[in-house]
């Protein structure tokens, strides 16, 4: 029984980082460009990024799109981060990698009902990524701090303080919003 | 705005990020155009998953020592139910945690054996009233008390009375009282403390919140009649 369910998970496990590394290879590529003009680099940043999510596939849902592609691209973002710092090189830009241009925020996505909704949107988007990726992990993506400390290479107490630090900075800014309005 | 509901917007406010930021990048057919998925990925991402069941075995002792450690703990449980081994499972896991000093007065002097019957108390505390006698032939056992605090005094005809105290908390110091051995300890923290000394014929323990000064005080002025 137990050697047939470990047969059967691994299965899936398999098919599911297939669908996986199938479905956002090329995004993960593409945001790794953004920070690595080697294309090796970024094919190391899709592997790593892959091996990660390997690591935690049990809590990964593979049904939300959204949700996988924010995981695929936080994730890689980190390791093509570290590899650049690592390499020390020089960041390059999109349009010489992918020969397509950053696009602006279509309207219809700015616009939000809720006004304090809006303005935690603008506050995470003005918010640095190092507590920008931990949150949207956590919340977004609903994962564990101890699989974002894996995913994210870091230590789990660091996890629990970039969350605890990322939400305050988050309410101070949206607090000071209205103030200033 | 609570905890809660700030994370739950959290939530919603990085589903809307999300979207912002899909929105600014590439179509998913230009980004596949620009990086396609091949054989080569799709042959790494195979032996990687190989790679990850290479040792299944190592899957089956896990399992098999979480199955094992949900019995014991079932049993474990079990055994639990019965007072007796609680009890002494509890006083095991004390004593391994904290470090106790244990007093008796079993050795002490042997001379001028005492007799609890004719003990009389010649102090206690300014606003304590005796509230409660629960003494019998064997033992003397007073409860005063004045309007928030307590103060116990226990008597009994033998040397013979395991007194434990924990060294984190308690400061305890050897004393004399009336001639015999004693100790008192006393919790400033807490503003408590208790004073015990005996003999091998006897032993006196009280023990409340009051000041340190005031237990020796209390301490000192029972006596019994010879």
């Amino acid at each position: 029984m137990l050697l047939f369910e470990t047969l059967l998970s691994d299965e899936t496990k398999t098919e599911k980082a297939i669908h996986i590394y199938k479905s956002y290879y090329s995004y993960m590529i593409y945001i790794a460009g953004r920070h690595l003009s080697d294309p090796a680099d970024r094919e190391d940043a899709a592997q790593d990024c892959m091996l990660k999510l390997i690591s935690i596939i049990d809590s990964i849902d593979t049904s939300d799109e959204a949700r996988l592609k924010g995981l695929c691209g936080v994730v890689t973002r980190n390791i093509a981060k570290n590899i650049c710092k690592r390499k020390e090189k020089s960041n390059v830009s999109l349009e010489e990698i992918f020969n397509v241009e950053t696009r602006e925020p279509s309207p219809e996505n700015i616009v939000v009902a809720n006004d304090t909704l809006r303005r935690l949107v603008n506050a995470i988007e003005r918010l640095s990524p190092t507590y920008r990726d931990v949150l949207k992990l956590k919340f977004f993506n609903q994962l564990k701090e101890h699989e974002i400390a894996r995913l994210l290479d870091l230590p789990p107490k660091t996890v629990n303080q970039r969350i605890f630090r990322g939400k305050a900075l988050l309410r101070k800014s949206i607090e000071e919003e209205n103030l200033n309005e | 705005m609570n905890d809660k509901k700030f994370e739950e917007l959290l939530g919603k406010a990085f589903e809307i990020e999300q979207n912002n930021e899909v929105s600014r990048e590439p179509s998913e057919e230009e980004l596949f155009e620009a990086a396609p998925f091949g054989e080569k990925q799709l042959e790494y991402v195979k032996s990687v998953c190989q790679k990850d069941k290479k040792f299944p075995w190592t899957k089956h002792v896990a399992r098999a020592a979480a199955i094992l450690l949900c019995v014991s703990l079932a049993g474990f449980g079990l055994l639990m139910i019965d007072p007796g081994i609680r009890a002494t499972v509890g006083d095991n896991i004390t004593r391994f945690v904290d470090e106790y000093i244990n007093i008796d007065f079993s050795e002490s002097s042997k001379e001028h054996p005492v007799d609890i019957s004719k003990t009389e108390i010649g102090y206690v505390p300014e606003g304590f009233e005796l509230c409660e006698d629960l003494s019998d032939d064997e033992k003397i056992s007073l409860v005063y008390a004045d309007d928030d605090n307590y103060l116990f005094i226990d008597i009994v005809s033998s040397g013979e009375i395991l007194i434990s105290y924990e060294l984190d908390e308690h400061n305890v110091t050897y004393l004399k009282i009336n001639g015999y051995d004693g100790y008192v300890t006393y919790d400033e923290v807490t503003a408590q403390g208790s004073v015990c000394w005996g003999n091998s014929s006897f032993t006196v323990v009280i023990s409340g919140f009051t000041s340190r000064n005031e237990l020796i005080k209390v301490a000192e002025s029972i006596s019994f009649t010879r």
